[in-house]
C-alpha cells in the first residue's frame, strides 16, 4: 500500500467504518438466518468489502451501480442505511422495496443502485444501458457493473461489452474474482483468462487485489476519471474471497473447499484488519480507536437489527400495488 | 380524412413522439439507414441523428438489457425487434427485469419502454418467422400488451405506449405494414383498455384481435347475407383488457367466437373464452368458441400455410353454426 | 451482555439437531471463533462456534440432547457479568420458535404495532378514491371482515372491508375526501388506544405511495361490490326422467317462464334445448302445461275379496273378544307393505281418514297391537293416506294430492281399491309393488300375521 498524506485521513477513516459496517452486516443477517428469524435465503459477502468500497468511495451519490446476488456489501457501500436494509431482508415495509424484493432483489433508487439481481449475470445489460442513458442525457455520471467470476460464462456480457465498446460507454465492468462459481472452481469453468475477454473488444482490463481497498479505490478513482471523460468503457479484475459459503445455508462446504484455504484468506488477507493495521502504522488511528469504532458499529448494526425485527410487515394491499406504475392522463403533457 | 400505410402510421407516431420528448430514442438492428428490412423507419435517421436511432449488433438480449437499464435511469427507449419469433431471445431482460422491476423495488424504479415488433403467418417465411407470440408476454405480471389492427390503432396506441411508464409490448402485424386506412393528421391516441366495436350486431358476438379483425369484418359481411347480424370487436389491447365491453356484447347476442392469430391452445383465445363464459354463463345459448391458429409449426408450403390461420369463410361458417343451434361438439 | 448461543439452522430442511459434545465447559473463558460444541444433523457432524467473546455460562442442554433450531442452548458472559453456572441436563429447554418462525413472534404482545389501511384499489382505471363514510369510530374495536369505509369510485360506491383486525387508532382521511390510491387513510393499533385517542405517529420514515394505475390483480376477493349479484338459485325442474341438456340461456328463460323442458323432451324434441326450443312449447297445446312441479298423479285400481280380512276380524272377535275397526286393519297392512317395499326400518307413518275427515295418525302400525293402537304426534309428513269410503256413495276420490292416497271402497264382495301416486314420489313399479304388496295381505292376513 502507498504512503498518502494525512488530509486523505478521513477519507479513510471513512473506508475503514464502511467495510466494518458491511462485516457487521453480514455476521447480523447471517444469524438472522441461523436462528429462523429471515425468510428465504441470503448471500454473504464478508470477505469481499475492500471491493465495494473501495470502488464505491470512487464514485458519486448519483452515479450509478448494479449488484448481484450478492449485493449487500455493494447496497451498503454506496450509501443504503442499515435499519432499512434489514428491514428489507425481513419483508418489512420499511424495506429499501417495501419488503417486495427481499435480498437478492434489494435496490437503493434514491443513492444510485439499481438494484441486486437474482439472474447471474442479469444486471449487465441494465448497467450498460444506464452508461448509455448517462451518455446520451450529457450526465456525467459513470456506472460500475458489479459481477463474479461466473457471471463471465453468460452471453450477455460479451454482447454488452461489445456494444459499450462501440458506443464508448461510460461503464466500469467490475469481475469480484473469488475463486469459486457456486460450489464449484473457477478453474473448472473458466476457459481462458478473464481479463483477455474484455480486451478482445479493446475493453482497457486491470487486474487488481481486491482485499486491498487503498488499491482498489486509486485504482477506480482514474478508470471513473476517464469514463467520465469518454474514454470508457474499462474493465476491472478484482481478486477477492468469499467466508462464508454460496448462501447462508451452504455451511458443509469442505467437499469443495478446504477449511485450510479459507483460514490462508481470514487470516492473513482479511481486508480490514490489514487496513486496520495499516491506518495504525500511519498514525492515521490508534488501535483504541479502531477498537472504539468497531463497538460503535456493531451496536448500530445489532439496534438495526432490533429495529427490523419489530418493524411492521406491508399491509395486504400491497400484494396489488406497483404491479404498474402510474402514467399521467391521456392528452396531458408529458411530464 | 387521408389514408396512409401502417408503416407511415408507425413512422409518423415514433417521429412526433421523438420530436416532443428527447429523452426517446429508438434502437434495433437495421433501424438506422436501412430502416428496418421492412422499411417502417425510414427518414428517421435523418431526422433525429444516429445518436437517436441507433443500430445494434445482432445482439437482441443485449440491446433489450440496455433498453432495460436506460429506461431505468431516465431514458425512454424503443426497442425494435425485427420479428416475434425473436422474443424466446429476450424473454429474461424482459420478464424476469424490465417486468418485474418497478414491483421488486417497491415502486421506486421505472422501466418506460416500447418494445415494438410484429406478428402474423402467411408470409411465407416458416415457422421461425412466423409466430404469434403475444400471449406469452400477456401471461407476465408488469407487461402491457397492444395489437393494433389497422394504421389507424397502430399510430393511436404507439404515442400511448410511448408515454407509458411501464413496459409495453406491441405487436404489428407484418402482413399490414402496406394496408391503408384512414388517419388523422391531427394529433389522437388511443387510450389502452378501451376495446373498439367495429359493427354493431344482435346474434353474435365476434372478438376479434390484429390480423383477424378483417377476418372478423369479412365474415360479418359473409353472415349479413345470410341474414345473421355479427358484433364485430377489436379489444385493442389485451393487458388491460376491456372485459366490460367484451361481456355487455355477449349478453346481448348470446353467442361469441374469440379469434387471434396465436396458436389457438394455451393462449388469447382460451383466457378471453374463459372470461366470458364466466361472467356470461346464463346469458349463453351457445358455447363460446375459440379459433386460433392451428396448433402446428408454422409450415413452409403455402398449401399448408394457409391452412392454418382462421378465415373469413371459416368464421362466418362457425357462426352460422352456433346461430343455427347446430352443435360443433356432440352434447 | 449475555450473548446467545442458538442451535443453529445447518441445512436447509433441518428442524433439530443433536448436541454431540461440548468443547468447553462452563466457566470457560471462550474467544470469537472458538469451537463451542459439535452438532450432528443428518447431513454430517459440525462444530459451533463462538459468536462471541467472553464466559460460557447457562448451558441448557447436555450432550446427547436434540435441540429445535432456534433455540438457546447457552449464554456467553461478559467477564463482568459472571454469574452462578449450573448444569442441568434434566432441565427442560425453554421453548423457543422453532426453525420457520417467523419474526412476528419476537414482538412481544403488549408492544403497540401500528398497521397502516391504504385508499384500496377497486377498479382498473382508478388513481383515486373518494371516503364517502366511516364505519367505525377511533378507538373501536375491528375484525378483519368488518365494513370499515364506504368508498366512492367512477362506477360505484363500494363497501371495502378493514382486512385486518386491530383497534382503530386513527382516521386521517375525512369523509367526502378524495385521496390517491395507495394512501394511507387511516392506521390501526393492536391495543386498545387509551382515552380519547390522540393523533398518533405514522411511521417515521414517510414512504412514498405513489398514485397507482391499479390494475385488476387488486384484491378482488376483498371487495364486496354493493349491488347483489341477481338471480336466486336455478335448479333443474325435471322430474325424474333424467337430464335434461340445454343451454344456459334457455334454461335460465324456461324457468323464469315456467316452462317445463322435460315436455319437450316427452314430446320428442332433441337435445340439447337452445332458446330457439322455448317457441315450441306454443306448438303443443295437448301436452298439460299445468303448472305442477311434482307432475301427474297416477292411479291404481286393484280388487281383493273381503273374505280374507272379514274372517279374520270374526276369528278375533270370537277367540279373543277384540274389536278392531277394518281400516286399521287395512292401515297396518299398507305399513307393512310399505316397509316392506321400502326395505326401510324409518317410521312409517300413515294418516287414516274417513272420506275427508282424518281419524288420526299412526306410526309403525304394522307393528304395535291393533286392539291397542296409539295415535302419535309426529311432525312429520304421512308416508300415505288411507281413507275408507265404506259409510258413502262414494266409490273412488282422486285428489291430486302430493301425498300417496290409498281409498277403499267396499261392496259385499271386494274391496276396491284405487291407490292415487304422483310420479315424483314414487315410480310406476315401485306404485305397483306396493299395491299388490297390500293387496296380498289384505287377501290372505294370516301370511300378514305369520
Amino acid at each position: 500500500m502507498s504512503k498518502k498524506n494525512q488530509t486523505n485521513s478521513a477519507e479513510y477513516m471513512r473506508m475503514y467504518m464502511q467495510m466494518m459496517r458491511i462485516r457487521a452486516f453480514e455476521d447480523n443477517a447471517n444469524q438472522l438466518y441461523l436462528s429462523a428469524k429471515m425468510p428465504g435465503l441470503t448471500h454473504m459477502y464478508s470477505g469481499q468489502e475492500a471491493v465495494a468500497v473501495g470502488i464505491c468511495e470512487a464514485l458519486t451519490t448519483s452515479d450509478k451501480i448494479t449488484s448481484t446476488h450478492r449485493g449487500h456489501g455493494h447496497c451498503l457501500a454506496k450509501g443504503a442505511d442499515l435499519k432499512l436494509m434489514f428491514c428489507e431482508l425481513l419483508g418489512k415495509e420499511e424495506g429499501y422495496c417495501r419488503g417486495k424484493g427481499g435480498s437478492m432483489h434489494i435496490a437503493d433508487q434514491s443513492n444510485g443502485n439499481l438494484g441486486a439481481n437474482a439472474i447471474v449475470g442479469g444486471s449487465m445489460g441494465i448497467a450498460t444501458g444506464a452508461a448509455l442513458s448517462a451518455k446520451r442525457l450529457g450526465t456525467s455520471d459513470i456506472v460500475v457493473c458489479f459481477f463474479g467470476d461466473g457471471a463471465t460464462a453468460q452471453g450477455l456480457m460479451y454482447e454488452v461489452m461489445n456494444m459499450a465498446a462501440l458506443w464508448k460507454l461510460p461503464v466500469i465492468y467490475a469481475c469480484e474474482n473469488n475463486l469459486y462459481g457456486e460450489y464449484t472452481k473457477v478453474e473448472e469453468t473458466l476457459a481462458g483468462d478473464i481479463t483477455a475477454r474484455a480486451e478482445a473488444f479493446g475493453i482497457e482490463a486491470l487486474q487488481v487485489d481486491g482485499q486491498d481497498v487503498l488499491a482498489v479505490n486509486e485504482c477506480t478513482q482514474r478508470l471513473a476519471e476517464r469514463c467520465r471523460k469518454g474514454e470508457g468503457p474499462f474493465f476491472m479484475e478484482l481478486l477477492t474471497y468469499r467466508y462464508h459459503g454460496h448462501h447462508v445455508g451452504d455451511i458443509n462446504r469442505e467437499y469443495y473447499r478446504s477449511k485450510e484455504e479459507e483460514a490462508e484468506w481470514k487470516n492473513n488477507r482479511d481486508p480490514i484488519k490489514n487496513f486496520g493495521a495499516w491506518l495504525t502504522s500511519q498514525g492515521i488511528a490508534s488501535e483504541d480507536e479502531l477498537n472504539a469504532l468497531q463497538s460503535e458499529i456493531k451496536t448500530e448494526a445489532s439496534d438495526a437489527v432490533e429495529y427490523a425485527l419489530n418493524a411492521a410487515y406491508p399491509s395486504e394491499t400491497e400484494v396489488g400495488l406497483h404491479v404498474f406504475a402510474a402514467t399521467p392522463q391521456m392528452g396531458e403533457e408529458h411530464a | 380524412m387521408r389514408e396512409i400505410t401502417l408503416s407511415k402510421a408507425v413512422n409518423e407516431a415514433i417521429a412526433e413522439e421523438m420530436r416532443r420528448d428527447e429523452t426517446i430514442f429508438l434502437l434495433g438492428e437495421d433501424v438506422a439507414e436501412a430502416g428496418t428490412p421492412f422499411k417502417i423507419l425510414s427518414g428517421l435517421v435523418e431526422e433525429f441523428g444516429t445518436d437517436r436511432i441507433v443500430d445494434t449488433p445482432i445482439a437482441e438480449p443485449g440491446f433489450m438489457g440496455i433498453a432495460v437499464g436506460a429506461a431505468m435511469t431516465g431514458s425512454r427507449p424503443i426497442v425494435d425487434l425485427m420479428f416475434g419469433d425473436f422474443l424466446f431471445l429476450i424473454m429474461d431482460q424482459l420478464c424476469n427485469q424490465a417486468a418485474k422491476t418497478h414491483y421488486m423495488s417497491g415502486g421506486k424504479l421505472n422501466v418506460p419502454l416500447v418494445l415494438r415488433t410484429n406478428l402474423g403467418a402467411t408470409r411465407r417465411s416458416a415457422a421461425q418467422h412466423s409466430q404469434s407470440l403475444h400471449a406469452l408476454v400477456a401471461h407476465i405480471p408488469g407487461l402491457k400488451v397492444a395489437l393494433p389492427s389497422s394504421a389507424y390503432e397502430a399510430k393511436g396506441l404507439l404515442k400511448t405506449a410511448i408515454r407509458d411508464n411501464n413496459p409495453v409490448v406491441i405487436f404489428e402485424d407484418k402482413l399490414m405494414y402496406n394496408d391503408k386506412a384512414p388517419v388523422p393528421e391531427e394529433e389522437f391516441l388511443i387510450p389502452f383498455g378501451v376495446a373498439n366495436i367495429k359493427r354493431a350486431g344482435n346474434d353474435i358476438t365476434l372478438i376479434a384481435t390484429s390480423s383477424m379483425v378483417q377476418v372478423a369484418e369479412q365474415a360479418a359481411d359473409i353472415l349479413a347475407e345470410q341474414g345473421i347480424s355479427a358484433e364485430v370487436i377489436d379489444p385493442r389491447t389485451i393487458v388491460p383488457l376491456d372485459e366490460e365491453t367484451l361481456i355487455a356484447s355477449v349478453k346481448k347476442t348470446s353467442r361469441a367466437i374469440v379469434i387471434d392469430e396465436g396458436h389457438q391452445s394455451y393462449g388469447i383465445t382460451g383466457e378471453i373464452a374463459s372470461r366470458l363464459t364466466e361472467k356470461a354463463f346464463y346469458h349463453l345459448d351457445a358455447p363460446v368458441m375459440r379459433m386460433g391458429a392451428m396448433d402446428v409449426p408454422v409450415p413452409f408450403s403455402p398449401v399448408l400455410e394457409d391452412l392454418t390461420v382462421p378465415t373469413p369463410a371459416g368464421v362466418a361458417e362457425m357462426a352460422r353454426k352456433l346461430c343455427s343451434g347446430e352443435l360443433i361438439h356432440a352434447a | 451482555m449475555p450473548h446467545d448461543v442458538i442451535m443453529p439452522a445447518l441445512g436447509m430442511a433441518q428442524e433439530t439437531g443433536v448436541i454431540l459434545s461440548w468443547l468447553k465447559k462452563p466457566g470457560d473463558q471462550v474467544s470469537l471463533g472458538d469451537a463451542l460444541m459439535e452438532v450432528e444433523t443428518d447431513k454430517a457432524v459440525m462444530e459451533v462456534e463462538a459468536a462471541a467473546e467472553g464466559v460460557l455460562s447457562d448451558v441448557k442442554a447436555a450432550a446427547g440432547e436434540s435441540v429445535p433450531v432456534g433455540q438457546v442452548v447457552a449464554v456467553i458472559l461478559d467477564p463482568e457479568e459472571v454469574l452462578s453456572t449450573q448444569i442441568s441436563p434434566t432441565e427442560k429447554p425453554s421453548g423457543v420458535a422453532p426453525h420457520g418462525a417467523t419474526s412476528t413472534e419476537a414482538i412481544p404482545a403488549n408492544i403497540d404495532v401500528t398497521s397502516q389501511i391504504v385508499m384500496p384499489a377497486l377498479g382498473m382505471a382508478q388513481e383515486t378514491g373518494r371516503v364517502i363514510a366511516w364505519h367505525k369510530k377511533v378507538g373501536e374495536e375491528i375484525d378483519v371482515d368488518d365494513i370499515l369505509l364506504e368508498v366512492e369510485t367512477d362506477k360505484a360506491t363500494m363497501e371495502v372491508p378493514a382486512g385486518k383486525a386491530g383497534f382503530v387508532a386513527n382516521l386521517l382521511v375525512g369523509a367526502g375526501q378524495e385521496v390517491p390510491v395507495g394512501s394511507v387513510i387511516a392506521t390501526l393499533s393492536n391495543v386498545k388506544p387509551s382515552g380519547v385517542a390522540a393523533p398518533q405517529q405514522l411511521l417515521p420514515k414517510p414512504i412514498t405511495v405513489p398514485a397507482e394505475t391499479p390494475t385488476s390483480v387488486a384484491m378482488p376477493s376483498v371487495l364486496k361490490p354493493s349491488p347483489k349479484q341477481p338471480g336466486g338459485q336455478i335448479t333443474d325442474v325435471v322430474a325424474g326422467s333424467g337430464k335434461i341438456l340445454a343451454s344456459p340461456k334457455a334454461r335460465r328463460l324456461a324457468l323464469e317462464n315456467d316452462l317445463d323442458l322435460s315436455l319437450l323432451a316427452k314430446a320428442g324434441y332433441a337435445q340439447p334445448y337452445h332458446v330457439v326450443d322455448l317457441e315450441r312449447f306454443d306448438d303443443l297445446p295437448q301436452l298439460n302445461t299445468e303448472k305442477s312441479v311434482l307432475g301427474n298423479n297416477k292411479r291404481i285400481n286393484a280388487a281383493i275379496p273381503v273374505i280374507g280380512v272379514e274372517s279374520f276380524l270374526a276369528k278375533l272377535k270370537e277367540q279373543a273378544d277384540i274389536e278392531i275397526s277394518d281400516y286399521l286393519v287395512w292401515a297396518s297392512f299398507a305399513s307393512a307393505a310399505w316397509r316392506n317395499q321400502n326395505q326401510t326400518r324409518a317410521a312409517v307413518i300413515v294418516e287414516v281418514a274417513e272420506l275427508l275427515t282424518p281419524l288420526g295418525i299412526y306410526e309403525n302400525l304394522d307393528t304395535q297391537r291393533l286392539s291397542r293402537a296409539v295415535q302419535c304426534n309426529t311432525q312429520n309428513p304421512p308416508n300415505f293416506i288411507i281413507r275408507t269410503l265404506s259409510k258413502s256413495f262414494i266409490t273412488a276420490l282422486h285428489l291430486d294430492q302430493s301425498c300417496p292416497s290409498i281409498t277403499v271402497h267396499k261392496t259385499t264382495t271386494d274391496y276396491l281399491i284405487s291407490f292415487e301416486f304422483s310420479a315424483n314420489a314414487m315410480s310406476d313399479f315401485a306404485a305397483v309393488a306396493f299395491i299388490s304388496d297390500f293387496a296380498a295381505r289384505l287377501e290372505d292376513p294370516l301370511r300378514q300375521l305369520l
